[in-house]
């Protein structure tokens, strides 16, 4: 395999004239001969367009100041996010033969900085999964082990830049499924803000959670892609209409900085060793870390899925083979209906249409989905309680290194107990980011997850820039 | 009705077209009638990960019909989703209030019964597409889904189909003066839904209800609520028991054709719309839209009334907002109210109605109705010849003036002519002279008709008698 340079390296390389951006097409295709069909990585792959792009950037050259910010740079994109002219399947059936009319929020921006689509990465189905095994396209592998699973949902994107085959991709992350994958293929995973960056173009799973982010090598990468596709967008009436501040990427880090951990987190850790490799570079650069309790972060599983599914029943309805995708006739609508539905889903997405339908139905919504809401206000009170203490908040992304492929499918509480850390912050809106701990545990990386109050994306990103240089 | 042993209650929900030019939550236009499936775009089809983005202008024409109908409008509204199946309803879901709707309790007063009722909320909406179903198949035009609405649901105060029509058509008027809907009810922009329930007299629990559906007209209003009260009543006598059903009415039958039951009711598991934040108005915003308010029927019945006009020309007045400007205008010019009704309201209206035309079409302009009136008031010309010339002006758009030169209908003054005129009609009917002079003077209306024939309309007809009486 022949190692991908950063975005930031490689930006630099253009501007320097010792790279073409065709030269990186050309590693990106050796390295995708080489281990995509193993991995897995990409549903839809357009190498040879891409090839086309990068001559033009090329022959354009690179002026400092007068080039697009991403011009040469080569990006790959989770099959949910809509690129226009495109196949958008989200590993469905139900999605056959769809093609995108319009480019997402996040493509647009990517295109006006002249960025290089190279394609469409793998996800599990409709992005429900945490080990990318329910897409309909076959699992992800990751690439460090191909035993294992890349983690989900957003394992083909990590996957892609885990063996070279992008230099850096968008996800999306409901509740973790960018900060997951990343920690398992020990890469750089960022959620925004809830609110930052515009879901137009974002096929919905759960529209009160589901937020669009980057994966990459470097904090300085992922930082560099949010900048481009966070800020107010019209055709999204949940962004915040205040654009994000400037990132300032200066490795230091401050003096006063108070990180808190969660009491609760580190407790239920089955791993020591996981618990000792995300502490470390806290350790050796002294900084001191706060205890914090935020009880409320235990049931965070079972409130996340329940809003998750409502949403999901509701979310999915759309799909009824009317106007789009793949259609199975039957003599009568609601035959049709139950074919087309029925055959179209995959089972997990089937079992989260079912449940979600059941938790919002007259007699059960009190329960369930109502109860689901007043948890989520009381925990994201209790998270800003504790922002009134600290800065930051550390746990571990994951518990677990990556696991092996079929370890959890066939017990889906197992898999939904996997998002224990990633669910919470997420049900709070808040920023979070996933980056790899210098130490790994077997062999295999560990996530550090930091999580900083709402809108303080700019700031989360310039610690973790800095943890990174630990 | 029978209504001596048994009460009849009625609640109403009516779903009215907002005017706009786009869509609900997107910018698509507005246009049924366009080819199918022309007006339509990704959000409006429900593609994935397209959003809704709300119209301003729809807002505020809820705003307005729930001011009018003095309605406390709620600051902070929510958006929810109501989930059904339907090939027309590209999401699987509607966008519509649910908890939070948009405004609440105002009330609407019914125009010469001396009631009122009570209005419980009025709420924002998106409209489904529409189904065409043949012998073979099923077709679907999304031109009109996304397309605006606002529900407006009554509390259960009307007591018979005489209110309830009173009622809608009130409303109807509300809504068109105040330009928020077109309230064209043939065109499906006024959708009105009753709930009927009959309960013997005395009795202090709700009866069950009949909810009906596809009341195309008043008049089917009226006929289906008149058929599901007997219906009930007939029922209740029978000692059957009533379950809640939704019916269709069946305008050829004129029968209630039965939808669904209660049992199996849509469950249609509202929760709040995710990707729009609440809808937060401002005070000043709302408090903006009260000041331009145009002045409403009720009130302005009430004002032309007293102004000395007819009680149908005020609700003719009321109910048409061009009609009123038209009128207001002459009135500017000088023109009395009772000839700007004999001339606008009587004539000018007769032709638009013989032609099957819209005031919008009327070619007149204000400026030359009024001369038109005025030369009629100076004696310039006649009745009928003024008649004659306004079927030409509003055929032809030209200035009164200089019409009635053209055609010749100006009036004959020089009494020599009259005069002569006369004696001829005279010299033509000894026997009716005769009787006249033996004192049967009612005659002389024949006598003026054929002298006025005589000089083609164009004299003064009091003028006219005077000479022939001086002569006979």
């Amino acid at each position: 395999m022949k190692e991908l340079p950063t975005i930031a390296e490689l930006s630099f390389e253009l501007h320097q004239g010792s790279v073409r951006a065709k030269d990186v097409i050309a590693d990106i295709r050796n390295n995708v001969s080489t281990h995509e069909e193993d991995v897995n990585a990409y549903i839809n792959l357009y190498l040879d367009d891409a090839d086309t792009q990068a001559g033009l950037a090329d022959d354009a050259g690179y002026l400092e100041g007068k080039t697009p910010v991403l011009s040469g740079i080569p990006i790959a994109i989770k099959d949910n996010i809509c690129v226009k002219g495109w196949p958008c399947t989200c590993a469905s059936k139900i999605l056959e033969g769809f093609l995108a009319p319009y480019d997402a929020t996040v493509i647009s921006r990517l295109k006006e900085n002249g960025a290089i689509l190279l394609g469409k990465t793998n996800l599990d189905e409709f992005a429900m999964g945490a080990s990318n095994e329910t897409s309909v396209y076959g699992p992800v592998r990751n690439p460090l082990d191909l035993e294992r699973v890349p983690g989900g949902s957003s394992g083909g994107s990590v996957a892609a830049v885990g063996y070279g085959g992008a230099v850096a991709a968008l996800g999306s992350d409901t509740g973790g499924s960018v900060r997951q994958p990343a920690s398992f293929c020990g890469l750089v995973g960022f959620r925004p803000s809830y609110g930052r960056v515009s879901r137009w173009g974002l096929v919905a799973f759960s529209s009160s959670l589901d937020q669009i982010g980057p994966i990459a090598k470097t904090v300085e990468d992922a930082a560099l892609l949010y900048s481009i596709i966070a800020g107010p967008d019209s055709n999204d009436s949940t962004t915040n209409p205040v654009p994000p501040r400037e990132i300032c990427l200066s490795g230091d880090v401050p003096n006063d900085v108070k990180v808190g951990i969660i009491t609760e987190c580190f407790e239920d850790l089955e791993d020591k060793r996981v618990e000792d490799a995300v502490l470390a570079p806290f350790q050796k650069a002294g900084i001191k870390l706060q205890e914090l309790s935020l009880p409320l972060v235990r049931q965070s599983v079972a409130g996340y899925y329940l809003l998750v599914m409502s949403e999901v029943s509701s979310n999915l309805a759309r799909y009824d083979g009317i106007r789009y995708g793949s259609r199975i006739s039957k003599l009568g609508l609601k035959e049709t209906y139950f074919s087309t539905r029925g055959q179209g889903f995959g089972d997990e997405v089937t079992r989260r249409i079912l449940l979600g339908t059941f938790g919002l139905s007259s007699g059960y919504i009190d329960a369930y989905y109502n109860t689901a809401l007043s948890y989520r206000a009381a925990l994201a009170e209790q998270y800003e309680k504790a922002f009134e203490q600290v800065d930051f908040i550390l746990t571990p992304t994951m518990p677990s290194t990556a696991f092996k492929l079929g370890e959890k499918i066939a017990d889906p509480l197992q898999m939904y107990l996997a998002d224990i850390f990633t669910a919470s912050n997420a049900l709070a809106a808040l920023p979070c980011i996933s980056i790899p701990a210098p130490k790994r545990v077997d062999g295999l990386p560990v996530g550090i997850q930091l999580t900083a109050p709402r809108w303080e994306d700019s700031k989360l990103l310039e610690f973790a820039h800095a943890v990174e240089q630990i | 009705m029978q209504s001596s042993k048994y009460e009849v209650i009625i609640g109403i929900e009516v779903h009215t077209q907002l005017a706009t030019r786009s869509k609900m939550f997107c910018r698509c236009e507005v246009n049924v009638d366009a080819s199918p499936n022309t007006r339509v775009c990704p959000i409006c089809l429900g593609l994935p990960g397209v959003l809704p983005q709300t119209n301003e202008t729809a807002i505020e024409l809820g705003i307005k019909a729930a001011l009018a109908l003095g309605c406390e409008i709620n600051l902070e509204s929510r958006w929810a989703r109501k989930h059904y199946f339907s090939p027309d309803l590209p999401k699987g879901y509607q966008i519509t209030q649910f908890d939070y709707p948009l405004a609440t309790g105002g009330e609407l007063e019914l125009p010469g019964l001396d009631k009122k009722v009570r209005i419980r909320r009025l709420h924002l909406e998106e409209d489904a597409g529409k189904l065409t179903h043949t012998s073979r198949e099923t077709l679907v035009d999304f031109n009109r889904c996304g397309v605006p609405l606002a529900e407006i649901v009554t509390e259960p105060d009307i007591r018979s189909a005489e209110e309830a029509d009173v009622y809608l058509k009130e409303l109807r008027q509300i809504l068109r003066a105040l330009g928020v809907s077109d309230a064209e009810m043939e065109r499906g922009h006024f959708r009105c839904e009753p709930n009927i329930s009959v309960r013997p007299r005395g009795q202090s629990e709700l009866g069950v209800r009949s909810e009906i559906k596809n009341l195309n007209s008043f008049k089917a209003v009226r006929e289906g609520i008149e058929r599901a009260v007997k219906d009930q009543i007939k029922w209740l006598e029978e000692g059957k028991e009533i379950v809640q059903t939704t019916y269709l009415w069946d305008e050829r039958k004129r029968k209630l054709k039965p939808m669904r039951e209660k049992e199996t009711a849509a469950d249609y598991r509202y929760f709040p719309e995710p990707d729009l934040p609440p809808l937060i108005l401002d005070i000043e915003k709302v408090e903006g839209i009260k000041k331009i308010l145009p002045e409403l029927p009720a009130s302005k019945r009430r004002r032309l009334l007293a102004e000395g006009l007819s009680r149908q020309d005020a609700e003719l007045l009321s109910a048409e907002p061009g009609w009123e400007s038209y009128f207001l205008a002459l009135l500017q010019e000088d023109i009395s109210v009772k000839e700007a009704s004999t001339w606008l309201l009587n004539e000018a209206r007769g032709i638009l109605t013989e032609r099957a035309e819209n005031l919008s079409e009327f070619r007149i302009p204000v400026k030359e109705m009024a001369s038109l009136i005025v030369l009629h008031r100076r004696g310039k010309l006649s009745r009928p010849a003024a008649k004659d010339l306004l079927a030409a002006m509003a055929d032809s758009g030209r200035a009164a003036e200089e019409l009635m030169k053209e055609m010749d209908l100006a009036a004959v003054s020089d009494e020599g002519v009259i005069e002569e005129a006369a004696k001829k009609v005279i010299d033509e009917n000894p026997d009716i002279c005769e009787k006249y002079r033996k004192g049967k003077t009612n005659v002389i209306g024949f006598l003026l008709g054929q002298t006025m024939k005589e000089l083609r309309g164009k004299a003064d007809p009091n003028t006219v008698r005077e000479v022939l009486t001086g002569l006979l």
